[in-house]
This record gives structure tokens, C-alpha cells and sequence, in this order.
């Protein structure tokens, strides 16, 4: 197979045909209806976020062994990615709603190392005796008060030297401001807590979405 | 405590003095000063402040556990049984929800209803809107009684979706949670026959007719009918169509009930045989 090292452990680029794709080492089977190339799954950008970022080279300086908490999993489709990537490290995934949560639990039974949350991320509390100390947070829930959202879990979960990457849909920010101005509102508050690594734009695959990548 | 072994230094983390004499709530027990005092194992570890130290680290080094793989294991198992659990229930909670929207929504159509009559039985004596106060006023009541009404559908449509949509692709949104509504639940309806499904809103035609003892005709006016595919047949051909409806109906609920999974086929094999029998080639 015609394929490159993509920066993040068990992630890889592929040449099908011409394009080129993005695939994760994985003997499971396919989640959300993504193709299989024997022992990977192909990561596909239109339907998970992080995907952008490996797709636009942004350094994500992740471990195989790392510990993460995602907030706002839904059905599980960049979470099986990051269960391929962590393939000796943990997920703690947590999701709200019932409807994506069903398959979400699926994905869990499945894998040995996603353990499923079906709870409100806006109160860390509430899995404060579960979640351990993580070295990533990432955060995909477009809701107007996400960055307070993120704040908290990092107060709760954050190691020292951990990572952060929040997912911004600037519509669920604000529906009636400026785009760009969001970003900047959103950039700035971020800034006062903490180092912003990289701001990335994720067009043109998932339109008016930023990713925000932090360090402690 | 051995606060060195579990520290988190972080600004904004609590110092461990914080924690001495308070009861802390992890997920293999209770810990007090620093001690564990209570093994049983829960799923819901709520503390109202962050932990200053590693609850992990911590498991592993009172020997809770004899490694992370005995950890996690135990953990997995705990949470994937109680959040299974929880769904279940969560997943009933919004078939209730959108059951006490139908109801929110026959009300507000009945009172659309009735201020129209009345509307029409004012202009009927004579009166116009342009001179009367009263008359206006109504229209407006009605405007935004209209209003609310599409508001509540739209929402039905969206949780019917989000809980069952293979019903919702079949029946649509608005009549499968009427079907929701009288059946008593998604989980209700989902064990209930085709031919069952078929009268569901017109059980008190059907007592009629068996009192009667009336051969032949089964009553034609349940909920299925409001269907579109239904409604718009000539009334030769309904009765087969809505004993086909019901028929897939049945299946798109108990999938729904069940497995969850869309299946686009069964909508598809609905429309194909609405089409059929509109064109009379059946
Ligand atoms: C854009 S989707 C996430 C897609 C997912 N990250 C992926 O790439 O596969 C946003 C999800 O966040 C969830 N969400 C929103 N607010 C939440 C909250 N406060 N707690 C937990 N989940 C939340 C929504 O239910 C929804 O499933």
C-alpha cells in the first residue's frame, strides 16, 4: 500500500486513485459507514472535524498511551477514529442526548478503551468521581456558552501539561455577528487562560468552523 | 494523605487541605481523610469541586486494584451497564415529552377551531373586520394560536427524528407521534400487530361497528388516515393502502424500538406503493 506517516500514532496517508485519504490502523469494523482498506478504516473529513486538522498538517502532538476526555461525542464517529490513535491509552466520551448515545455504547462494547458518558458536559461534576486526570480535552458541542463549558472540565480534569482542542461553529455563537469577529471574541477569552497553539479554519469541509488547539 | 503521589498542581485546583473532612464520591467507593471507607462501586461520582489529586493514581496506589487493567475493566463494566440503563430510561422520557406535545397540540387546534366558527358566525350576522373591534381581535388570537401550532409541530417533528426515525420516515413526523400518543409509548406501539395499528384513533367506530354487528366494513377513519398517501387515494383503493401503511408502520416502530438503525428501503417501498395504486396499475 502506497502510504505516509501521518503524524499521530496509527494514522496514515493513503493514495486511493488520486486522492489522497486519511486511514487509522484498525481491526474493528466500520462505524458510520467509512470504507476499509484491509486493517484500516478511512478517516473521512466531511464527517469528523479532527480529520481537517490531520488533513491540513496541524502538529497534534498526541500519544498512543494518552488519556482524553471528549466532550460531546454523539454517535461516535471521530471517537472510533481517536480509539484507533489511543490504542493503548483511554477515551472518556460524554454525550447528552439518548438518540446518538445508543450508538455510541455500541462503539464502547466494541473497543476496550472508550468508556461512554451519557451526561450533561456543562456539569463536570457529575463525573468528577470517574473521569481521571486526562492529557486531552477535546471539545466538539456547538453551544453558545461552550468556552465556559470547556473551562470547567479543564479545571476538573486537566493535567498540568495536558492539551485542548474546542471545535467553534460560529452559528451557534452568535447567528447575527461577523464570522471573523467570533472567531476573535471566542480567540481572545480563550488567550487570558491559556497558550493558543493554533487556530485553524476548517473550510472547506465544515463551513464557519474553526479548531482552537491550547496548552496549559 | 500521600499528596505527593496524586498532586495536580494547577491554579485553579483546590488545595488537598480542602478535602479533609469531606466525603469524597469515586466510582470504587468513598474516601475520607485520605482513607478509602467504602468500597461499593457507583456510577454516579458527583463532588461539587475538582479533585486535587489523580483518582486513578490514587486506586492503584491504595491497591484497590491490583493494575490499570483491573481498573479499567472494573470501570468499563460498571459504566457501560449503568449508562445503558440510564438510556433506556432517557429514551422513554422524550416518547413522553412528545406525547404531552400532542396532546398541547389537539388543544390548540381545538381552540383554532372554535375561534373560527365563532369568527364565522360574527361575519355571518353581518359584521366586518375593518369596524370591528371584537372580530379583530380574534383573527389575531387565531394568527397566533397558528403560530404556536407550527412551533409545536415542528419540534414534534424533530424529537420524532431524533427517537424514531424510521417511523418517522414512513408515517411522518406528526402522525407517527399521534400513533405514539394513543398507543401509550414508542414501546407500546412497537408490539403492536399492523391490523392493530390500522384502527388506532378510530377504536370507538370500530366498537360502534362490532356492537352493530355490522358485516364487513371496518371503520376508515383512524389515525393513518390523515396520511398523505392515504387522503389522497381514491376511496376504492384506501383501505389497501392503509393496511399496507400499517403493515410497514409496525416494522419502522419496532426497528425503531429495537434497533435504531435507519432504513431508508421502507419509506421507499411505501411511496412505490402509493405510486402504484394512485396510477391503478394495482
Ligand atoms: C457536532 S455534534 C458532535 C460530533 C462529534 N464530535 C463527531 O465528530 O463525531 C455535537 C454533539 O454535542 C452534543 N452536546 C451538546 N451540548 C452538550 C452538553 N452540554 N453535554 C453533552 N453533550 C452535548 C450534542 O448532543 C451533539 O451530539
Amino acid at each position: 500500500m502506497d502510504v505516509s506517516f501521518a503524524g499521530l500514532p496509527n494514522t496514515y496517508f493513503f493514495l486511493a486513485g488520486n486522492r489522497e485519504i486519511i486511514i487509522t490502523r484498525s481491526e474493528y469494523p466500520s462505524h458510520y459507514g467509512e470504507r476499509k482498506f484491509n486493517g484500516y478504516r478511512e478517516w473521512r473529513k466531511e464527517r469528523s472535524k479532527f480529520a481537517v486538522l490531520i488533513d491540513k498538517r496541524v502538529p497534534i502532538p498526541i500519544k498512543e498511551e494518552n488519556v482524553l476526555l471528549y466532550l460531546g461525542a454523539a454517535s461516535g464517529t471521530t471517537v472510533s477514529h481517536l480509539a484507533d490513535v489511543l490504542s493503548s491509552g483511554m477515551i472518556y466520551a460524554v454525550e447528552y442526548a439518548p438518540k446518538p448515545f445508543i450508538k455510541l455504547l455500541k462503539l464502547a462494547k466494541e473497543r476496550n478503551n472508550i468508556i461512554p458518558l451519557l451526561r450533561d458536559a456543562s456539569r463536570p461534576e457529575t463525573y468528577s468521581g470517574i473521569v481521571e486526570k486526562v492529557d486531552w480535552i477535546y471539545q466538539d458541542i456547538a453551544q453558545k456558552n461552550q468556552i465556559e463549558i470547556f473551562q470547567k472540565n479543564v479545571e476538573f480534569f486537566l493535567k498540568e501539561d495536558g492539551f485542548g482542542i474546542i471545535m467553534v461553529k460560529a452559528r451557534s455563537i452568535d447567528s447575527t455577528r461577523d464570522v471573523g469577529e467570533i472567531y476573535n471574541a471566542v480567540t481572545r477569552k480563550l488567550e487570558k487562560e491559556y497558550t493558543i497553539l493554533n487556530v485553524v479554519e476548517l473550510s472547506p469541509y465544515h463551513k464557519d468552523h474553526i479548531a482552537i488547539l491550547i496548552k496549559l | 494523605m500521600d499528596i505527593q503521589l496524586y498532586t495536580q498542581k494547577h491554579k485553579t485546583l483546590p488545595g488537598p487541605h480542602m478535602e479533609e473532612g469531606s466525603d469524597l464520591y469515586l466510582w470504587y467507593g468513598r474516601v475520607k481523610n485520605g482513607q478509602i471507607v467504602d468500597k461499593t462501586l457507583n456510577a454516579e461520582g458527583e463532588n461539587s469541586e475538582p479533585l486535587s489529586f489523580d483518582i486513578k493514581s490514587f486506586a492503584l496506589h491504595q491497591k484497590i486494584f491490583q493494575d490499570e487493567r483491573e481498573y479499567y475493566s472494573t470501570l468499563r463494566e460498571l459504566i457501560i451497564n449503568s449508562e445503558e440503563m440510564k438510556l433506556t430510561h432517557a429514551l422513554k422520557e422524550e416518547d413522553k415529552y412528545i406525547i404531552a406535545l400532542i396532546k398541547t397540540l389537539d388543544e390548540i387546534i381545538r381552540d383554532i377551531n372554535l375561534l373560527n366558527e365563532k369568527y364565522r358566525e360574527l361575519k355571518d350576522l353581518g359584521y366586518e373586520d375593518e369596524e370591528n373591534l371584537i372580530l379583530r381581535e380574534i383573527k389575531t388570537r387565531i394568527n397566533g394560536l397558528e403560530e404556536l401550532r407550527e412551533i409545536i409541530e415542528e419540534e414534534i417533528r424533530d424529537k420524532m427524528e431524533a427517537i424514531a426515525p424510521n417511523l418517522t420516515s414512513v408515517a411522518g413526523g406528526i402522525v407517527g407521534a399521534r400513533l405514539i400518543e394513543r398507543a401509550g409509548g414508542l414501546d407500546k406501539l412497537a408490539r403492536m400487530p399492523g391490523s392493530k395499528i390500522q384502527v388506532i384513533g378510530a377504536e370507538r367506530a370500530l366498537f360502534m361497528a362490532l356492537r352493530k354487528k355490522k358485516k364487513g366494513k371496518p371503520p376508515k377513519h383512524g389515525v393513518i388516515y390523515q396520511h398523505p398517501y392515504i387522503r389522497t387515494l381514491r376511496k376504492a383503493v384506501r383501505g389497501k393502502m392503509a393496511r399496507y401503511l400499517s403493515s410497514k408502520i409496525a416494522i419502522a416502530a419496532r426497528i425503531d424500538c429495537f434497533g435504531k438503525t435507519k432504513y431508508n428501503e421502507i419509506a421507499e417501498q411505501v411511496k412505490q406503493r402509493y405510486e402504484n395504486l394512485n396510477r391503478g396499475s394495482e
